[in-house]
């Protein structure tokens, strides 16, 4: 039906020629034979053309039957190879992903040493703050970690909870964190023993803080866990160092991470508790700065001196580097794995 | 193998038996690799399209369902081939030239016993020129002539691999030979003197 419908409007000769290779394997109907013969009479091109494709066929079938090079047994490994390949990823998987996480909770506590470091050696020597740029560094840090948090996330909870339980013991209990906004970092907030960090913590009134805190507890906001452990780091540091400078201190890269995050998602204004206080300022001041201006950051107070003139600090800076890079490479082994399992 | 003996290996096959499928494969594999040769003019791509087909054959044989078992076979080794292609066309493309000049028939021989050496260089020749020839058609003309021109299957036997209507493999079939005898006229140069296409009346075989 196709053939008669593409017969129309062409030739007898175009027509014709079609009809010559199925003449040449035999599979014209007698009348169909009988119309390609009367032409071929009278047709030299048509004549010619069904020799040359005679020879043309003639020619493939000369062709020598080329053999297999190998064998194409199939092998028991080929078929049942699944489950055995998915054990050994997901052990690989398991392995990377625990050390993803080692090493950026090691890169944390370093960090968050080099800060309570910095902030602390005023306090002691009487010199000036080191390094302001400390906070600046940290916040891709924070940033950092977060993709890393749902591998590293029961982890960084259970020293979470460790060093929160163990702080109040330590330390003097605070004034009660009444009229908090969010129960459940504030729980945990609350045995932390300076008034400065609860000034921070509790007053906070744009609902970016709050948003973020309330993820800890149920969504998988990015952002928390990292500063969870971060604020926990710090609180242990502390311990050692009772200065209310470092009290202050750590808090500032985190809070400042998640202000970038908050900005990032076009959330809101930045909280108050981004000014980043100075380790000289009383915990008074800090409160009263933060209350009704909502937090401008009065970055300028701050003493700037170049941070590369103390060689312990750069060494400790190339350390925290390398950590960085390997848990970044851990990251990206362990995301790969998880792919090429996937593909499994 | 015909018969009782590769119902019996197709029937332990799809109960697991590895062993049974591979007597298959070993029947079964110098007619699928030279197939796929022949349609993709390359050993390498001859040899992944016929251990993917293996591979998938021994995956599915639980869904054949009697009739041919080669035409069932051969359907799934012309599908990998055209995933080969697929995979080719994404390559740069190669030219004619180059095609003739890298395509030395590398890996797989074909001497027949008994063979001289002179005809099989002879014979090897022409396998290459029509071997470039083939590279210029279209998939679907390449895996119908082929078929039919190389591995000998009637017009209902390639309806059923490739799973066209039997008016499809003719024209497919009929534009193919058309245009691999065009290309031989118009290069002529590439066959062997004996093998050329003549206009003559006189036939020159």
């Amino acid at each position: 039906m196709v053939n008669i419908l593409r017969g129309i409007g062409k030739s007898e000769h175009e027509r014709i020629e079609e009809m010559l290779s199925a003449y040449i394997d035999g599979e014209l109907s007698t009348a169909q034979k009988a119309r390609v013969d009367a032409h071929l009479a009278k047709c030299e091109d048509c004549a010619r053309n069904l020799r040359t494709m005679r020879q043309t066929v003639s020619l493939l079938g000369q062709l020598p039957t080329v053999k297999a090079p190998r064998s194409f047994a199939i092998r028991e490994a080929q078929v049942t190879p699944r489950r055995r390949a998915g054990v050994r990823w997901s052990w690989a998987y398991s392995a990377l992903q625990g050390a993803t996480v080692l090493a950026f909770l090691l890169f944390v506590v370093v960090s968050a040493g080099d800060v309570t470091l910095t902030h602390f050696a005023p306090a002691m020597g009487g010199a000036p703050m080191l390094a302001y740029s400390a906070p600046a560094e940290e916040a891709p840090a924070a940033q950092w970690i977060t993709p890393n948090k749902r591998a590293g996330q029961v982890e960084e909870t259970v020293v979470v909870e460790e060093v929160v339980t163990a702080t109040p013991a330590e330390m003097p209990v605070p004034p009660a964190p009444t009229g908090t906004p969010v129960p459940a970092v504030m729980g945990k907030a609350a045995p932390t023993p300076t008034p400065a960090v609860m000034g921070k913590a509790a007053p906070t009134p744009t609902p970016a803080a709050p948003a973020a805190y309330e993820t800890d507890e149920g969504t998988q906001d990015a952002g928390l866990p990292t500063e969870e452990a971060m604020m926990v780091m710090v609180e242990q540091t502390p311990a050692a160092t009772p200065t209310q400078a470092a009290e202050e201190a750590t808090p500032a890269p985190t809070e400042e991470a998640m202000v970038a995050m908050a900005e990032r998602s076009a959330a809101t204004p930045p909280p108050p508790a981004e000014a980043a206080p100075l380790p000289t300022e009383t915990p008074v001041e800090v409160v009263s700065r933060q209350g009704p201006e909502g937090g401008v950051p009065e970055e300028e107070h701050a003493l700037r001196v170049s941070p590369f003139a103390n060689p312990a600090r750069v060494a400790l800076w190339v350390i925290e580097g390398g950590l960085l890079v390997l848990a970044v490479a851990l990251l990206a082994a362990t995301l790969w794995v998880r792919r090429a399992r996937r593909q499994l | 193998m015909q018969g009782m003996d590769e119902k019996a290996l197709i029937t332990a096959a799809q109960q697991g038996d590895v062993d049974a499928f591979n007597r298959l494969v070993l029947a079964y594999q110098n007619m699928t690799y030279n197939l796929a040769y022949r349609i993709l003019g390359d050993g390498d791509a001859a040899a992944d399209a016929t251990q993917d087909a293996f591979l998938s054959a021994y995956r599915g044989i639980g869904r054949f369902r009697g009739g041919s078992f080669k035409a069932w076979l051969l359907r799934i080794v012309t599908n990998a081939c055209y995933d080969q292609l697929r995979v080719k066309q994404r390559r740069p493309t190669t030219s004619l030239e180059t095609l003739l000049v890298a395509d030395p028939e590398s890996g797989p021989s074909f001497a027949e016993e008994g063979e001289k050496p002179e005809e099989y260089t002879l014979r090897q020749e022409l396998s290459r020129a029509i071997q470039v020839g083939i590279g210029t058609l279209p998939a679907d003309q390449r895996v119908t002539l082929v078929l039919s021109d190389i591995q000998g299957f009637n017009y209902q036997e390639i309806a059923e691999i490739t799973d066209v209507s039997l008016g499809t493999v003719k024209s497919r079939l009929s534009r193919a030979r058309a245009r691999l005898r065009d290309f031989l006229l118009a290069r002529g140069e590439l066959l062997p003197a004996q093998y050329r296409l003549t206009d003559s009346m006189v036939e020159g075989e």
